[in-house]
């Protein structure tokens, strides 16, 4: 059989990643640059400040999304927990910056809740919270974005493990049903999310939307450094910065080894209190823990969304006034007019690369839908642009597309978003067309449909509810892309993530609140409208599921 | 062509500060009367790089050997900077130890009420914020008494251009007496002018005479200095980074 699909597939996704890590390469290969790095005040700093962020908001992510994961399930409240972290997943990590950086501050509104009457203060303390140089802001910040990523990854990947079973036998041994997901299911489940974790583990490491707002600073995070070297007018600055960027890929290949080392110890581990047959009958405190914390952080999650919302709405807003004492809609009014040019080109990138996505994807997904290896082999090369710092990869993308002179143009845009969409899009649309009953396709084509009427009658319908989600996730995954579409737009193409960075850079709050909403309505809007035509569609088709 | 003018101007909330202090000293002394309430915008950041200079064109033994290139003497010079800097950061806002990222996050910390000061190279840039709701009406500007650094913005056209005369067209109306009038108006953009009034028509002039001048924005009255060398932006910026990063 021709694989013609897939390969396009992997053309489309791979050849900017190739093109984009050897242009990066000839240019940051260059010993004076690598000394100006290594010799830059702070460098030292703020690499540890990147590696301690990404490696232990990594760590609690995945601890406690397993942890909230294996109490949902166990607890009977699965659908709660995805539809509790979807609103956070679909907020833009800029917009959860600027939230929690309203909420945590000293004059934020954790403190202003307290204050005067409890605390005395008229103004804020001089307090180090956001921005604080160890990067605890940063930490809980990623973790708490993270940790709804990797939950909706657990319960994607729940489908391939038999959780129900396993738990029954854990009970009829005695076991609690804590101790029986940790010791059976979650290994099976951490297998299947590996790739996710350590695209989590390099974002962290690598990422400036969530730096900028809550990281330290004097040195920043070396994402941030490198961030500053770039958009330095300089030449010799940002052959720095690519130089540097190579050392963030470097950077990003050890953590990642160091952590599927890791991963072996904790599985050892995990295997000897398997051995140890040791039965806990009350698994209440440990219950009480993980949904403690997860309920303190999905509550500050939301505060950060109000004060946010608020902001965007307030004239001057002084501590300690819980609410601003008034409201004007002046900046919303400024940026209407703006909004149409900016909110049609959004739109129009979004659905492009999903539905542009989607086409690439079905027909290579159908090619292999018999071939288990072939498939994760697949997942496993879509997701590798994932697992390279976005700075690194898109310095070279840059320096590919200016020399094509396609720099600037939608197109670049879409190829690049693709990029970043069609991992995800595999990911959900490959394991669902592999799940089909092979025998209904065969009925249709026995009673004479041709294999194309049989594809657009049958197989599709039967996908119809995974294709709506990977539309939905392409279109907000395009519309969350801040430095990609910066990079491949040339500052030409605006989008709602590019006005919303502007305006954080801008470093008014008030303006950079109106377009963090407009951001995170957008993914909102897509899961919406997937839902509504999920209903319509299946309306006429009762019990296909 | 120059097309708009600026001078670097403090801005303070007097409901906190009584007396406006117009000189680095009495500066420096509100600063350690009030801990933790004032700062300034991150260098290499364009306000907080005006700072350094402004300060340093005050504070240098001789200010004029700053109008040539920096040399090996960059040390001495702006020894009296860095002493001055050193005593202030102990009691800045989070003990001088982060700044604000730039000139606009600094107003956003003067609207949250962390911060009592802000500062910016267009004078009327606090009036307009409180005409749009946008800081306490409070807010009052001040500039340095023994003069405000100052500078002035330009428009060019490029040598490869393909519509020259068209661009000269432009320039000609953007220096014109009506466009100048408009832009000055702070409901408009509040940028100062480059023409000098008091050679314009009475005609041309009334628009400038008419123009809104809020009550944050300090009086024309002030001296002006001019910007040291440009080598001296790029050296303090460095030398700013290396002492102050940890």
């Amino acid at each position: 059989m021709t694989r013609i699909a897939v390969w396009v597939l992997m053309l489309v996704a791979l050849i900017p990643t190739g093109a984009g890590l050897l242009a990066a390469l000839i240019v940051g290969l260059d010993i004076d640059a690598f000394a100006r790095v290594v010799h830059a005040p702070g460098f030292s700093t703020a690499v540890l400040s990147s590696v301690i962020s990404g490696v232990v908001s990594t760590a609690l992510a995945l601890l406690l999304a397993h942890a909230l994961v294996a109490l949902a399930v166990t607890g009977g409240w699965r659908d709660r927990l995805t539809s509790l972290s979807l609103p956070l997943l679909a907020l833009p990590h800029l917009a959860l910056g600027i939230g929690l950086a309203l909420v945590l501050a000293p004059s934020g509104v954790l403190l202003r809740l307290l204050s005067p009457w409890a605390t005395g203060w008229t103004l804020p303390p001089d307090w180090w919270i956001v921005r604080d140089p160890a990067g605890l802001t940063l930490i809980l910040g990623l973790t708490l974005k993270e940790t709804c990523f990797l939950i909706m990854a657990l319960i994607a990947a729940l489908s391939q493990v038999p959780a129900d079973r396993f738990l029954r036998q854990g009970a009829t041994l005695g076991y609690g049903n804590l101790k029986t997901w940790f010791t059976t299911v979650a290994p099976l489940l951490q297998q299947q999310i590996r790739l996710p974790v350590a695209a989590v583990l390099v974002y962290g490491l690598s990422n400036v939307e969530l730096a900028l707002t809550l990281g330290p600073d004097l040195p920043p995070t070396f994402a941030v450094m490198l961030w500053r070297w770039l958009s330095d007018t300089d030449p010799a600055m940002q052959t720095q910065a690519f130089a540097g960027s190579l050392l963030l890929l470097l950077l990003s290949v050890g953590v990642i080894v160091a952590m599927a080392l890791t991963g072996r110890g904790v599985r050892k581990l995990v295997l000897r209190a398997a051995q140890s047959g040791a039965r806990r009958s009350n698994e209440r405190t440990v219950r009480g823990v993980v949904a403690g914390t997860g309920i303190v952080l999905w509550s500050l999650g939301m505060l950060a969304v109000a004060a946010i919302v608020l902001r965007s709405l307030s004239g001057p807003w002084r501590f300690p006034n819980l609410l601003p004492p008034t409201f004007d809609a002046a900046t919303w009014l400024r940026e209407l007019p703006a909004l149409g040019a900016t909110g049609s080109a959004t739109l129009l990138i979004g659905t492009l690369t999903a539905i542009v996505g989607a086409l690439l994807v079905l027909p290579a997904a159908e090619q292999v839908s018999t071939q288990p290896t072939t498939r994760r082999r697949i997942g496993v090369w879509l997701f590798l642009p994932l697992l390279l710092p976005q700075i690194t990869l898109l310095f070279g993308v840059q320096v590919l597309l200016s020399r094509l002179h396609v720099d600037g143009t939608a197109t670049a845009v879409v190829w690049l978003h693709l990029v970043f969409a069609l991992p995800y899009l595999w990911g959900v649309l490959a394991p669902a067309r592999a799940a089909l009953d092979p025998r209904l396709r065969q009925v249709s084509l026995t009673l004479g449909k041709s294999p194309v009427q049989t594809w657009w009658q049958v197989t599709l319908p039967l996908q119809a509810r995974a294709l709506l989600l990977a539309l939905a996730l392409g279109f907000s995954i395009s519309l969350a892309l801040y430095l990609p579409t910066l990079f491949a737009g040339a500052g030409r193409v605006t989008t709602a993530a590019t006005e919303a960075a502007a305006a954080v850079g801008s470093g008014s709050l008030r303006l950079a609140a109106v377009h963090a909403i407009l951001l995170a309505l957008g993914p909102l809007l897509g899961f919406a409208t997937a839902y509504a035509a999920g209903r319509l569609i299946f309306r006429t088709r009762r019990g296909v599921n | 062509m120059p097309w708009g003018s600026s001078a670097l101007t403090l801005f303070y909330d007097s409901a906190r500060v009584s007396t406006p202090p117009r000189s680095p000293q009495a500066l420096l002394d509100v600063i350690k009367n009030h801990r933790g309430r004032f700062t300034y915008p991150q260098p290499p950041a364009f306000v907080g790089s005006a700072f350094l200079k402004q300060l340093l064109v005050l504070l240098a033994a001789e200010p004029e050997r700053l109008q040539r290139a920096v040399e090996d003497d960059f040390d001495v010079v702006t020894a009296p900077l860095w002493r001055w800097l050193d005593q202030a950061h102990r009691s800045m806002w989070r003990g001088g130890r982060l700044f604000p990222r730039s000139g606009p996050a600094q107003r956003e910390l003067v609207a949250l009420g962390e911060l009592d000061w802000m500062m910016a190279y267009n004078p009327s840039e606090a009036s307009r914020a409180m005409r749009r709701g946008e800081l306490p009406s409070s807010m009052r500007g001040l500039q340095f008494e023994s003069g405000a650094l100052a500078n002035s913005h330009f428009v060019a056209i490029p040598f490869n251009s393909g519509a020259k005369q068209a661009a000269t067209v432009v320039a000609s109306f953007l220096i014109s007496p009506t466009a100048q009038a408009r832009k000055a108006d702070e409901r408009v953009w509040g940028d100062t002018t480059v023409l000098d009034v008091a050679r314009l028509t009475p005609q041309e002039r009334a628009p400038f005479d008419a123009a809104t001048r809020g009550p944050a924005t300090p009086p024309p009255t002030t001296p002006q200095v001019s910007e040291p060398h440009p080598s001296w932006n790029d050296a303090l910026e460095r030398a700013w980074l290396e002492r102050y990063t940890r």
